[in-house]
This record gives C-alpha cells, structure tokens and sequence, in this order.
C-alpha cells in the first residue's frame, strides 16, 4: 500500500475519497430523513411527485401515441396525452413488420448487435486496463492515466471525422466494423474500474495471494474479478447504453440500410415522413417503433438491477 | 519483497499488453475479411440486379418509390444495372457525402441532390460537369427554370427530377363557412385574413414559418429578390445582395400579418403544425406541386375538409412572377468510376413515361420531363383528395412553365440558419424586418469573407 500511494499520482488518494463518499452518504441518508418532521416530509414527497411526473410524462405519451393510427397523431379525440377513440397499437405493429419488407426488426437486431458486442468488448478492455492502472506500477502509468482523464473529456462525436477517415483507408467504412471499433474504447469505463479496483481489491489480498503461490493471471480472475462484479455490471450497462444510443457514428459510417442501427433508421424514417417530395408519412410507425426500441432497455436496466445495486453495499473491507 | 513484486509485475503488464494486442490483432484480422468481402459484393445493392453481367452504377436517393423505378430501369437496360442504397433524406444523405468527400472515398457514382445544394457541392469539386457527356442535348427537355437551376454558365451538374412549383391550398369549407372570397392577389390575402378573423373564425389564415428556408426565399423571390450572383467558373467570388427592396417590402408584409396575430409562427415541419395543418388552425397552406402529398399523408381520415388548390397569390400591378420550392435532381460525383456511364443512368433513370408512371402514382412527384410534363394525362389528371379537381392544369402547370430559376449561395445551409434566426428574432419582436434583413446581409458577407471570398454588392 506504501508503495502505491508513494509511486502513485496526487489524484489516487482524491479519487479513492470521492469514491468512497456516496456509499457513506447512501447508508446515512434513509435514517435521517425519517427522524426528519412530517412537514418537510410532505415538501419533500411533492417535490419527488413533481420530478416523477415530469419523467414519466414523455415516456406515457410514447405508450399513447403508439397506439394511434397516423392521422389519429394529429387529430385524434383524445389529446397528445390520453389514447385515441381508435386502437391502433397491433396493426401499427403488423405494419412495422411489413414496412420495408420488415426492415424495422433488422434495425432492432443491428443496434441488439453493436450495443452488445461493443457493450462486451468495451467492458472487457476497460477491466484489463482499469485494473492494471490500480493495481500495476509500469513506467508512464501516471502519464497515461492522465492521458485517459483528458479522453474522458472528448466526446466520441468529435472524432467521428477522423475515425471515418482512418477506417476509410482500411475499407471498413460502411461495414459493422465502422460502428463497433470506435464503440469499444471507453475512458469513462477503465476510470471506474481503476477508482472501483483501487478501492475494493485490496494489495494485502493479493500478496496474501502471492504468497500462496498464486499466478497473477489466477489472482486477476479468482481475486479481483469477482469483488469488481458490481463495477464490471456498471461498465457494461453504460457501454451497452451509450452504444445502443450512439446516433452519430453509425450516421457518419453506414450507408446501406441494411446495417443501420435503430436510432439512424427511425430518423430515416422521420426525415422521409417530413420530405414532402416523394415521402410517405408513417409516424404512427415511427412513434411505436421508438417503443418497441426502448423495451430492450428497460429490460435489461431491471433485470440487472440487484447487480449494480448489490455494488452500492459490496467492497467493504472486514 | 519490493524486488519480488516488481518481477512479479512486469511480466504482467507484458502480457496484458500483450493480450490487448492480439485481441486488436484479430479484429483487424476479421476486419479485414470482412471489409473485403463488403467491397467486394459491391455496394451493397437495395434492390436485385437483373443483368449480373453488366456494369453497375450505385445511386443515393431517398424516394422509397424509387425501388420500383429502379427495377423498371434495371430490366430494360442491358448494358448497365443500377444498384441503389437509400442513404438517408436531404441533410442526412448530404453528411455523408461531405465525409466521402474528405475522406476521397465511399461517394456513390449518382447522387440525388436537391437544386439547391449543387453549388455547396460544386465548389468542393464533388460533382462532374454533364455537358461533356451529352446532357446539352436535354436542355429543351425541361421548363426553362428547371434548366437554369441546375446549370451555371455553361457547366451542367445535375440533370432535373421533380419540381415544387407553388400554389395556394385552401380549405373552401372555411372560406365558405365564414363568406370570405378566396384571395387572388397578397394585398387581398391579408384582407382575406382580417375579414376572417373578424367573422370569428380562431385560427389563422396561414402560417408564417421562421425555419421556413426555402419557403421563404421563394415568397421573396416573387417580388424579384435575386440575393446571390454566383459564377461556377469563379469560385471565391460571390456577390451578395439580401437587403434590398423586394425582400423588404415582402418581410414588411409578413411582419405586419404576424403584428396583427392574423398568421402564425409555428415551426415548419414539427407536430404542432401538421396538426394545424390539417385540424383547420391554417385555412391556407402555401404549397408546393408535393404540397398534396404531403398533406394527403397526413389528413388521411378527415373527411370533413373539403381541400381546393389555387394559383399562389401575386402582387398587384406587377407581372404575375412564378416560383418554386424544393425539387430533387441527379448528379454525378467526382468519385464516379466511370463518369459516362454514371451520365447515362443520371440522365436515363427517370428519362422514360414508365418511370415517370410510378413517380407521379406512388410519390406525388411533380415532373419536370417535358414529355410528361406536358402530356394530357398528367394535365387532365383528376386528384381525389381535391374531390377531383384538376389541380395541375388550374395551377401547377402554369406555375412550372412560368418559373426562372434562382440562384442559390454555395453555403446554402448556412443562408438558411441565418434566415431563420433573424426571422426568429422578428417575429419575437426583438428586431423589426429591416433590421432582421440587415442583420442577415451582414451575417453572410461577414460570413462569406472569413471564408475567403471576394464579396461584391
């Protein structure tokens, strides 16, 4: 431990402070509200009601109007809010099967595609490298950690010319690769795994293990890899989010329609329904496309969920 | 212990480098095999190619009846197939032919481009000049604004697919309903709206759309706005004249309708307006020949709405002026492997009364081929939504054979952001429409000269 804080950066024991800080505060929080007097419980509990309606309401309109016909989105009886006299949600659902030749669930499979394997493959490079910055003395570690901070900070948008062109030079452009490349690298990612590693694994366990006669490859996947869960279900949940969202990539990279992910093709769609010339208007399509597109994600946050949460408890040291 | 660990380590890093690398290493690998094969079953085609044997061309367009127009292509030609990518409407579609640009590769051979974005693309050499393949011999084939839209002095980029020549739809049942004439000149439009309003109708005559772009230089473009003089030959000089009297009699006048709360603001294009559209908030929508279309699409089950289509009003004691809003063509960019045969499939795709068949059913397309143009099916054409009325020959015809053409800025997009900010700031009622004009010629000659252009009046 002397010999990480010694040779490491300034900003290690900071990190490992702020890292540290929510979990103390999330334990704390629930006793003190509850001593707290009814009054400011009740202010408290209107402002939180204001914050739900104010989620919520986007995503109950979305329910609504994907259950509308095209011409009942914009004079339907009921209001933006409120469903249609018509009931439209199984036809417009036949229809996205049909549109296009049933273009919609290919769209839905590419975006299931680069969100996973991007999602995985991120994950991946981002424990690898997380862990050697916590656990690793190598020479250039504190330039190259201050080197990931500062990528952290550019958005992936930015380099979207740039990548183009360099995958254009190997003929990846307008090919999955185009769109799973970039995804895989995550800053963001190896930084968590870095603090989370830092603070949940600690040295004394691995020279223990060392001690036992344990190689580090073994130490790595019996030592660390199961106290890092709850970060590595993190990781991934960001990356497969932040991939399963990227717009600009995939609009930037792909052509073909074949290889769209469902974000670039639902827009294709708006654009064509707003195109006037030659256009054929099919928001009722669109609006229940976008929400069929966002189940996967609701199953996926709730279903892992005891996982990531489950990290809000774990590391503490006995 | 300090030595054991450190021995310990390094060959740890070693190897977790090295796992990195051979991990990257075999995705480059499959990259490779795959990007190969990408390129190597050619762009991949939307449609079927009948003649394997013949060359291909690939094409971008966006029209989603243009699947069938292709096949109807591909099956009476013999000596060269089309393979058609649907990359994305408009802007969509013109990002990623900036990036293939830059990057100086992945552009189709034949690219759809509205009018008025080819001189954005002219002037980074991204499109080939037609008139060295025999385009030249087209010319009489199409109305004589059509031709000068996609032409500048002697160079031809693009050959012209459909029109927007404009028109005034109106909702007859509320005219009616309120005993208001149908106006036929602008100074009876706003007469028109008073007396509407007046008689208790709550909405507004029409809508006056600050992201209106191409709307609203045409509107100005009526009273003899010409705002931009650009010469091809001479790239880095352009000659910008925005604030000038035309334009401001005309912003004058829609500034006074939007004061007087007799039209609205909306936003084009948003679902508030086609809501207005077609709930009777608007009882006039300005429209292009697509204007039918696009509002069929949206009002499909309003059957209360009795739709009729009139000449666009003109201003009185001047020569009735004709324009245009919108309209696609076809290009050939410079990455085209084979130029000719990409003039070919440009000037030949929607060359036949078939293609045009599918173009006018399908997609409400307007045409600008003569031979159809001109033809009296298309004239006598009876439209359902209208309860049959002959909405070419009352109006869009003569609105098409009346139009001259319009010369647009090489920035283009640009004009457009600026126009909608100033007009933005007009209807908030921050500046008043000579300021937003000036405003907006100062933005571009500011803008133009930063860009490394020789500005003239």
């Amino acid at each position: 431990m002397s010999l990480q804080t010694a040779g490491g950066n300034a900003g290690a024991p900071q990190t490992t402070e702020t890292a540290r800080r929510p979990r103390r505060g999330g334990r704390t929080a629930p006793a003190s509200t509850g001593r707290g007097p009814r009054s400011s419980r009740i202010g408290s509990h209107l402002f939180l009601l204001a914050l739900v309606l104010y989620f919520i309401t986007p995503l109950w309109w979305l329910v609504v109007a994907s259950t509308k016909t095209n011409s009942g989105l914009f004079t339907g009886t009921g209001g933006p809010l409120w469903f249609d006299d018509q009931f439209n949600l199984f036809q417009n659902l036949r229809d996205l099967s049909t549109h296009q030749g049933g273009i919609y669930w290919t769209w839905l499979g590419n975006s299931f595609l680069y969100a996973l394997s991007a999602g995985v493959g991120a994950t991946v490079l981002a424990v690898l490298a997380g862990y050697g910055f916590a656990k690793y003395r190598f020479r250039g570690r504190t330039f190259s950690f201050a080197l990931l901070l500062g990528s952290v900070m550019v958005p992936l948008t930015a380099l979207v010319i740039p990548t183009f062109v360099l995958l254009s030079e190997f003929q990846l452009v307008n090919t999955r690769w185009a769109v799973i490349l970039p995804s895989l690298l995550s800053p963001l990612g190896v930084y968590l795994i870095r603090v989370y590693a830092q603070d949940v694994v600690p040295d004394e366990m691995l020279d223990a293990g060392r001690v036992d006669g344990a190689g580090e490859l073994r130490l790595f996947f019996q030592v660390a890899l199961p106290l890092l869960r709850p970060a590595i279900v993190t990781v991934l949940l960001l990356s497969v989010v932040a991939t399963w969202n990227n717009y600009f990539l995939a609009l930037a990279m792909l052509r073909s329609p074949d290889l769209l992910p469902i974000t670039v093709g639902l827009n294709n769609w708006q654009m064509l329904s707003n195109a006037g010339a030659g256009g054929e208007q099919v928001w009722n399509l669109i609006v229940t496309g976008a929400f069929v597109s966002i189940l996967p994600l609701i199953v996926a946050f709730l279903s892992l969920q005891r996982y990531w949460q489950g990290g809000l408890t774990l590391g503490a040291i006995k | 212990m300090e030595g054991i660990r450190r021995s310990a380590r390094r060959p740890m890093a070693v190897a977790a480098s090295a796992v990195a690398v051979t991990a990257l290493a075999a995705c480059g690998g499959s990259d490779g095999g795959s990007g190969g094969s990408g390129s190597a079953s050619g762009e991949s085609c939307t449609n079927e190619i009948v003649n394997a044997d013949a060359p291909q061309v690939s094409v971008w367009a966006w029209y989603p009846a243009f699947e069938q127009v292709v096949d109807n292509f591909n099956e009476t030609n013999d000596d060269v197939q089309i393979c058609w990518t649907n990359a994305g409407q408009g802007a969509d579609e013109y990002t990623k032919f900036s990036t293939a640009l830059e990057a100086g590769s992945g552009a189709p051979d034949v690219i759809m481009l509205e009018a008025e974005v080819l001189s954005t693309f002219t002037i980074r050499d991204g499109l080939v000049d037609l008139s060295e393949y025999g385009a030249g011999e087209l010319e009489g084939e199409f109305t004589e604004g059509a031709w000068s839209d996609v032409t500048n002095g002697d160079a031809i980029y693009a050959v012209p697919v459909d029109g927007g020549p404009m028109g005034m739809l109106y909702r007859e049942d509320i005219f009616a309903e309120y005993g208001v004439e149908v106006p036929t000149t602008w100074e009876e439009f706003a007469t028109a709206a008073q007396a509407l309003k007046d008689a208790g109708y709550e909405g507004y005559i029409t809508n006056f759309p600050t992201n209106g772009n191409a709307f609203i230089h045409a509107l100005m473009a009526q009273k003899g706005w010409e705002p931009f003089t650009y010469d091809a030959a001479a790239p880095t000089e352009i000659g910008i004249a925005v604030d000038t009297e035309p334009a401001q009699e005309v912003l004058s006048y829609w500034e006074g309708l939007v004061d007087e709360g007799l039209v609205s603001t909306d936003e084009a294009f948003t679902a508030d307006y086609n809501t207005s559209l077609v709930d009777g908030t608007y009882a006039v929508y300005l429209a292009a020949a697509w204007g039918p279309g696009y509002l069929q699409g949206l009002s499909d089950a309003d059957e209360e709405a009795t739709w009729r289509a009139a000449p666009i009003p003109q201003w009185e004691g001047e020569e009735p002026t004709q324009i245009n809003w919108g309209g696609s063509t076809f290009a050939v960019t410079s990455q085209a492997d084979d130029p000719e045969l990409a003039a070919q499939v440009a000037m030949g795709i929607f060359g036949t009364e078939e293609a045009w068949d599918i173009g006018i059913e399908e997609a409400a397309l307007f045409p600008l081929w003569k031979p159809v143009l001109e033809s009296d099916g298309f004239a006598t054409r009876e439209y359902e939504f209208f309860d049959g009325q002959q909405i070419q020959q009352d109006v869009f015809l003569e609105a098409a054979s009346g139009y001259q053409g319009f010369t647009f800025a090489p920035f283009q997009t640009y004009v457009y952001d600026q126009q909608t900010q100033q007009l933005f700031a007009m209807v908030e009622g921050s500046v008043d429409s000579a300021g937003a004009l000036a405003g907006f010629e100062k933005s571009l000659v500011d803008y133009a000269t930063a860009q490394g252009f020789t500005v003239t009046e």
